[in-house]
């Protein structure tokens, strides 16, 4: 048997690797995503006082800090059992949705741009993110532009240009001046205004693509999991308030619970070639890697957030919500590349919301601060970009971290991912090809879930280089494949 | 503070205190004289979000650890060599755009980046959660202080 490696070199302990398991025939005999584990981070973090967590926690993560830092800052509300002021949570939910508008523009631009805005024969050398803006120069201008000033609005309510440090236990740190309020209108006008641009632009030029609709439709890329993420009253997706909603592969709710109840419904499997637990739902329980209505195996995400919602919570992102499932048919949606599509749809509701937002008087108010009760035990769920992210604390009665579990993303995502790219691996390799056609589908099914391998994006060089090596039965290298 | 009325030079220091030598980065500029014609930040974020954040000065000087080098060793790095911005020839990875790769991009949309430089210091490649440095890096903090004055003094 040979053991196919693909690994993005990463400054952390077991890296995070794509391992494919071929048979002594060539075939495909399984596929394993291996996250990186923050080993030590638990024990690191015990026995530091409470009100550090948000600046800790974030520091993590070059990737989403402001979903760390907001995670961290709710499971505080929850353990101190603080009533967040109105004014706090304006500002608090004004940040997210610029976080998620401006984190979701540079994945379906940048980073899944060259997949999904580029056509399929797309020249090697041109598919990447300067051949996207090479196409588009005008719109790859206008995002550019726009795109800084969400990053604008996250500098003037987080306090620093590049990470967050204004979320405390019951509240934010200081109060918005009229000018900062009028200066953040603005800027979220221009959020609306681009997304809408951005939606006529999918139309017209992505959706009609062949290549982009055989990947909606390809066969290879359909997994029945169930699904998870936070709604609102209404059953819209709401990026850090609300409920924790569950549904089936076949749309039944399975749940809706806050966030320490979900977290009760979550269990993590433990294999003996990984470090990494697979969190899967207890009911119906562990089946092995596989999806399906009997099987535990759950996503979250953009496509799992719409398909757990009824409605979007606002208005632009409802018509497109609505011509998402039109486009589909059916409800939930299975299809991996349609997280793409399901990323545009939830940045035009971050849009919106953000200028619905701004333009509240409450945003500018003095009440910021709630009161603190006695410590104890609390969790914070908020939806980072790529997925349901949880923070639970447990503190002494002196403020200081007892325990502590976070459970990111991209390992709720773990068993699906692997699903994916073995559904995609299967299609390559039946059709004999294991070097550059093997590197390009795998990086699509990998990348439409924009997976964070935390902490390494920033390290200098501050690339991940592709590499692939084979390995035969006996562990021999039996090819090496860099880019 | 907007572009406009901000200082021509920034040293930004990247890393994680909490990550061991990660720290080395924040170790530097917080040995520096303060300078009010040059603006010092300390981040853990690169890529878009920092290149973004640079638009509008003139020079920047990215501190960092770096993997790379053996560990304790210091290097200037121009992040735009005369032949211009490193680019990758495939698809975009994850969320590894480097800082050379982002400023490209902003450049190519037509905004005014910073001519670049890296201030690279070598530290292991695995990096444990504890908070001070080795001290063997601990070591090549001056020597990186050194480098950074002589950049500005550039």
């Amino acid at each position: 048997m040979k053991k196919l490696v693909i690994d993005p070199i990463t400054r952390l302990e077991g890296h995070g690797k794509i391992l494919l398991y071929l048979d002594d025939q060539g075939g495909l005999k399984g596929a394993v995503l291996q996250v990186p584990e923050l080993r030590g981070f638990e024990t690191f973090c015990r026995g530091r006082r409470a009100e550090e967590m948000p600046q800790i926690t974030e520091r993590i993560c070059g990737v989403c800090p402001e979903a760390h830092h907001l995670a961290s800052a709710r499971a505080l509300d929850a353990a101190y059992g603080a009533q967040v002021p109105t004014t706090a949570w304006i500002q608090r939910e004004l940040f997210y949705n610029c976080y998620i508008f401006a984190d979701h523009l540079l994945h379906l631009v940048f980073l899944g741009g060259p997949d999904l805005l580029l056509p399929a024969d797309t020249p090697k050398a041109n598919r990447n993110f300067l051949g996207v803006l090479q196409a588009y120069p005008e719109l790859g201008r206008e995002i550019v532009t726009v795109r800084a000033r969400a990053q604008r609005v996250l500098e003037i309510i987080g306090g620093r240009a590049i990470h967050p440090v204004f979320a405390l236990p019951g509240g934010v740190a200081r109060s918005l001046t009229a000018d900062e309020g009028k200066e953040i209108a603005g800027h979220t006008e221009a959020m609306v205004g681009l997304a809408k641009a951005f939606v006529t632009f999918f139309h017209e030029e992505v959706l009609p693509d062949p290549g982009y609709q055989s990947l909606l439709a390809s066969t290879h890329a359909q997994l029945p999991t169930h699904y998870m993420g936070l709604v609102d009253g209404n059953s819209a997706p709401h990026f850090c308030r609300g409920e924790v909603r569950a549904v089936s592969s076949d749309g039944h709710e399975l749940f809706r619970l806050d966030g320490a109840g979900a977290l009760a419904k979550i269990a993590e499997r433990v294999e003996p070639w990984t470090y990494v637990k697979f969190p899967y739902l207890k009911e119906p329980g562990w089946t092995g890697f596989e999806a399906g209505p009997d099987s535990g195996i759950y996503r979250v995400g953009p496509l799992a957030r719409l398909n757990v919602a009824e409605r979007m919570a606002t208005p632009l992102a409802q018509e497109e919500y609505e011509r998402f499932f039109d486009f589909f048919g059916e409800k939930p949606v299975h299809a991996t590349f349609a997280y793409h599509w399901a990323r545009l749809v939830e940045m035009v509701q971050a849009g919106e919301a953000a200028a619905s937002l701004a333009a509240d008087k409450g945003l500018t108010g003095t009440e910021i601060r709630g009161k603190l009760g006695t410590p104890g035990e609390g969790v914070g769920v908020v939806e980072a970009a790529r997925g349901t992210l949880f923070h639970r604390y447990s503190l002494d009665e002196n403020g200081l971290v007892q325990d502590l579990d976070l459970i990111v993303a991209t390992t709720h995502n773990a068993a699906g991912i692997g699903l994916s790219v073995k559904q995609m691996a299967e299609d390559v390799v039946r059709r004999g090809s294991l070097d550059e056609a093997l590197l390009n589908q795998i990086e699509m099914a990998f990348r439409a879930y924009d997976p964070c391998l935390a902490c390494a994006t920033h390290f200098l060089p501050g690339e991940m280089p592709l590499v692939v090596e084979i390995y035969d039965t006996e562990g021999n290298l039996d090819r090496r494949i860099a880019r | 503070m907007t572009a406009a009325s901000r200082a021509k030079a920034v040293v930004v220091a990247l890393g994680n205190p909490d990550r061991a030598d990660d720290g080395v980065g924040p170790a530097v500029v917080q040995a520096l004289r303060p300078r009010p014609e040059v603006e010092v930040w300390e981040a853990i974020r690169g890529g878009l979000p920092l290149a973004q954040a640079l638009v509008g000065f003139e020079r920047a000087l990215v501190v960092d650890a770096c993997p790379a080098l053996s560990v304790g060793e210091v290097a200037l790095i121009p992040l735009f060599p005369t032949d211009g911005p490193r680019t990758p020839d495939h698809g975009s990875w994850l969320h590894g755009m480097g800082l050379a790769q982002a400023l490209a991009a902003l450049g190519m949309a037509g905004l005014p980046v910073p001519k670049t430089w890296a201030l690279a210091i070598g530290v292991e490649g695995l990096l444990p959660f504890r908070r001070g440095l080795s001290p063997e890096v601990a070591r090549a903090v001056p020597a990186a202080v050194a480098e950074v004055n002589r950049w500005l003094a550039n």
